[in-house]
């Protein structure tokens, strides 16, 4: 097993099970649903951004507690 | 597209990724030479397109308006920002280029990674790539993001082309120093902790 590959595996077990944290605007989720995206099935509904909006200290989100 | 730097002499290993050749083509007619960036950006320098690194989006960042695209036969989505090119979802991210609050260059500051369909593209730079997971870690808490960060590092940085010099600047810059020296000592765990990626959550940007 490469580092790579060790990085990964033990990671990837850490997120198992979590839902993905990535905020998307909703037109966007939408498409990539259609589009039969696994990634966006995951992720919670709830976490939305505004189109085209960035991650930078302007659009920084509260960290949960 | 012209002025193309053969990645090779680059001193890089980008690995061929997704991008309808259609799209290509349309960027061709509109002289244009838009950036990649994004989950294809992160495949493109590790690779890895299944787990954590899955995405069908591709996201570019160009000076056209969306409604150019109409002009070559592409068809926009009533939401003004997002075309489907043979079923994959294409967005176009509102400019500048950047990562976090640093600006980038869209030439020095990428580099050109090859498709599928043997084109050649021009995308976000690794060590750019590598900040730009760790922007979404420090605004919005994404967990992959900061595995995605990992795994481009550790796929890159033995190469000739990867300038570390550049990423610390850049770092420093963006504001994204702590999370990239968390990173940095993450990637030197061996076995690596599962317990990191809570970690990076917890670190944010950099104070002011």
């Amino acid at each position: 097993m490469t580092p790579l590959d060790q990085f990964i595996a033990a990671l990837e077990a850490a997120l198992r099970g979590r839902p993905s944290r990535k905020p998307r605007d909703p037109v966007e989720r939408a498409l990539l649903l259609e589009a039969g995206d696994p990634i966006a099935a995951r992720e919670d509904p709830s976490l939305l951004r505004e189109a085209g909006e960035r991650p930078c200290r302007a659009n920084t989100r509260e960290r949960p507690a | 597209m012209t002025e193309r730097n053969d990645p090779l002499d680059e001193g890089l290993c980008p690995h061929p990724v997704e991008v309808p050749h259609r799209l290509v083509v349309a960027f061709e007619r509109l002289k244009a030479d838009p950036v990649l960036v994004g989950g294809k950006a992160v495949q493109a320098w590790t690779g890895r397109t299944e787990g954590a690194f899955q995405t069908f989006d591709l996201d570019f960042i160009t000076p056209l308006r969306i409604q150019d695209f109409e002009s070559v036969g592409l068809k926009v989505e009533a939401s003004g920002r997002h075309m489907v090119v043979d079923g994959q979802p294409v967005e176009y991210p509102s400019g500048p280029l950047a990562v976090g609050d640093l600006i980038l260059d869209p030439r020095g500051d990428t580099r050109h990674v090859p498709t599928v369909a043997g084109d050649w593209i021009r995308c976000l730079r690794p060590e750019a790539c590598a900040l730009d997971r760790l922007a979404m870690v420090a605004a919005w808490q994404v967990p992959e993001a900061f595995l995605q960060a990992g795994a481009v590092v550790l796929s890159q940085f033995s190469q000739l082309g990867w300038d570390a010099e550049w990423l610390e600047r850049a770092a420093v810059g963006a504001g994204l120093s702590k999370l990239l020296a968390h990173l940095v000592r993450t990637l030197q765990l061996d076995p690596p902790k599962a317990s990191s990626l809570d970690e990076a959550m917890l670190i944010g940007w950099d104070p002011r």
